[in-house]
């Protein structure tokens, strides 16, 4: 154990900084395949973001909306869909966040879906504002049920999906709307921001992966055109692109799924830059845990499973790869880089510290860049003190890789498949592929 | 009050004895409601100010019947109350129920759905519904304003006084005025009253005094 500490600080020291890395590099040279791998995932983890950090550097002016905007001159009506079930008093925070923005032809309907607890009382006292409609679930239904409820009353040109625990800074409206200028534009994503990043060490490490992980790769992802993913937690759709597709379908991943479908008939899906909207995040470890799975199970239902022909180039070669890439991004990689670590560590022994001593400094101080990078593009988030978490990120990211492995596991091979996000009389009665 | 006068004394006659005298909801009258002397020549006139002073005496005690709303701006009873359009205020609302397909998630109204020989077809994925509760429900009932086209599941509160014509939104009706309407029954002064004191005739009360 002290052997294994002892090459682990090892790059720390001065003396042996040269040594430590340099021997850690040589092993990993040694054995090419993982040397290879890890320079795929350079490619595909680090090098977009410091790229992406290059043209905002170079052209900033490139990264904003025309302005000014004519669909902001002409103030269409807003329609912001909020379904949740029991969401208690953070219903409140997020309708007033709508009410006070500084984009006030908005109109709020809050689809329950049949909740326990005081929501709909809390939520209906906004009815006298004349700009919210409270409308109750006759059964619990799940998310997508609700949001389609709402959508079918909703009157806007736009509709703004948001979760109940989220919350769009007061600007953030006024700054996604322009990017609908463009007609082909069906879907704008804001950038999702911890609003309860201080209420424990699990909240400040997602408030950092929040920045680096998730708003990093959505803005690359929108300067090549090739968004995936507009969140749950809160997007802007064109009101006219989400009824082609008939609103939300069923079953998990119901953001996911709509994204693609949206991408499925050639709309195109933007991320707002500076439309900034913030939500709570799971405090505690096995919220955490549940969280992530379903996530995880959601992307293989959709991209192994329901939407696996957008790879058969059917859907054009821009689709077809970023298809592709996905499924190595989320189904492969964790599982590959686990058994890639697990078969270098048996083969090399004794030598194996080395090895994790260098991956690991390797990784943080490209996390420290990326952190700055993150500051820098989201205007100072997360902020200067979640700094001092970096350098144990990777105690985090472990046990999200060990979360991600298992569900994915356990999804492929449809291991207890029901989700309690959908009850199960409608579950059952929906499509599985 | 120790004396009554001889009209009060008429009125308070009226008042049976073991029960109490209940108001007539009457629409032409300015207060829409009036107190008869059933089978007397008090029986043309509203007594309702008679009573209040022998209730205020004493003499009558009231029992609560109903609270009417009164217009805001006229005081008129006939306020009328209905469900109107939370965005535009318009009473013009079609009620109508939504279909939910569990198969394809599609929410609409049951209008949407095209009707086919052996039930209802979806529009969005094209199956027929077959069975409610197990494939299909409804979400709720809904309302559509004809006015602005906006739906929703609770409608707002709204009044027009058919008296002056004013129009009121749910929030002026928050603090609108009410009158409280009563019954009233002999106390047991009152029943002394009756016991003790000689009748005198309806005639010698000037006419005017006897509409309210």
């Amino acid at each position: 154990m002290s052997d294994f500490i002892q090459w682990f600080l090892a790059p720390l020291n001065s003396w042996y900084i040269h040594s430590g890395l340099a021997s850690g590099a040589n092993l990993i040279w040694s054995t090419k395949l993982l040397f290879w791998y890890l320079v795929l995932v350079f490619l595909r983890y680090e090098f977009p973001d410091f790229a992406l950090w290059a043209g905002y550097i170079l052209r900033p002016k490139s990264f904003e909306p025309e302005s000014p905007s004519p669909v902001l001159e002409r103030k269409p009506l807003v329609s912001v869909l909020i379904a949740g079930r029991n969401p208690g008093y953070s219903i409140v925070t997020c309708i007033r966040s709508v009410l006070n923005s500084t984009y006030q032809n908005t109109e709020i309907i809050f689809a329950d879906d049949h909740s326990t607890d005081n929501s709909v009382t809390l939520a209906r006292k906004f009815e006298g504002t004349g700009r919210v409609r409270v409308c109750e679930n006759a059964y619990h239904s799940g998310k997508p049920a609700n949001l389609n409820v709402a959508l079918m009353l909703a009157r806007g040109e736009f509709i703004f999906v948001l979760d109940a625990d989220s919350q769009v800074y007061p600007d953030a409206i006024e700054k996604m709307l322009p990017y609908f200028d463009d007609e082909q534009v069906g879907g704008v994503s804001p950038i999702i921001l911890v609003r309860n990043g201080k209420a424990s060490m699990l909240t400040a490490f997602q408030r950092i992966e929040y920045v680096m992980t998730y708003a990093l790769n959505q803005m690359w992802r929108d300067r090549l055109g090739i968004m995936m993913i507009l969140p749950g937690m809160g997007t802007f759709f064109r009101a006219k692109a989400m009824r082609s597709v008939g609103g939300y379908d069923m079953g998990l991943g119901d953001d996911t799924d709509i994204t693609t479908r949206l991408r499925k008939t050639q709309w195109k899906l933007r991320l707002a830059l500076r439309g900034r909207i913030s939500t709570d995040v799971p405090v505690t470890l096995s919220h955490l845990i549940r969280q992530r799975s379903r996530w995880v199970r959601n992307m293989v239902k959709m991209r192994v499973r329901k939407h696996r022909d957008l790879g058969s180039f059917r859907y054009g070669w821009v689709n077809a790869l970023a298809f592709y890439e996905l499924v190595f991004n989320r189904v492969i990689h964790p599982i590959s880089i686990v058994v890639l670590l697990l078969y270098t560590h048996y083969i090399w022994g004794l030598n194996a510290p080395i090895l994790i001593g260098s991956l690991y400094w390797y990784s943080t101080i490209l996390l420290a860049l990326k952190f700055f990078i993150g500051r820098d593009m989201t205007l100072g988030e997360p902020g200067m003190s979640a700094f001092l978490l970096v350098p144990f990120y990777f105690l985090y990211r472990v046990v999200l890789l060990a979360v991600q492995v298992v569900n994915v596991l356990r999804e492929l091979l449809m291991i207890y498949p029901w989700h309690p996000y959908v009850p199960r009389r409608i579950w059952n009665s929906i499509p599985h592929h | 009050m120790n004396e009554l006068t001889s009209r009060q004394l008429r009125v308070l006659a009226l008042v049976p004895q073991d029960s109490r005298i209940e108001p007539v909801w009457e629409s032409a009258a300015r207060t829409g409601f009036v107190y008869r002397g059933a089978g007397s020549e008090l029986r043309d006139v509203s007594l309702l100010d008679d009573l209040e002073e022998l209730a205020d005496g004493a003499f009558l005690e009231r029992v609560f019947i109903e609270r009417i709303s009164l217009c805001p701006s006229c005081e008129s009873p006939a306020l009328n109350v209905h469900d109107s359009c939370a965005s535009c205020t318009s009473s013009n609302l079609q009620p109508f129920k939504a279909l939910f397909h569990f198969r394809c998630g599609y929410v609409g109204p049951a209008t949407s759905f095209k009707p086919e020989r052996d039930g209802l077809r979806c529009p969005k994925c094209n199956r027929m519904l077959r069975d409610l509760g197990t494939d299909f429900d409804s979400p709720g009932d809904y309302f559509q304003c004809r006015s602005c086209a906006s739906m929703f599941q609770t409608p707002a509160v709204g009044a027009r006084c058919l008296s002056c014509g004013g129009r009121f939104s749910g929030d002026a009706l928050q603090h609108v005025a009410h009158r409280d309407v009563y019954g009233y029954r002999l106390t047991p002064a009152g029943k002394s009253a009756l016991g003790h004191e000689r009748i005198v005739e309806i005639g010698t009360i000037a006419p005017e005094r006897l509409v309210v």
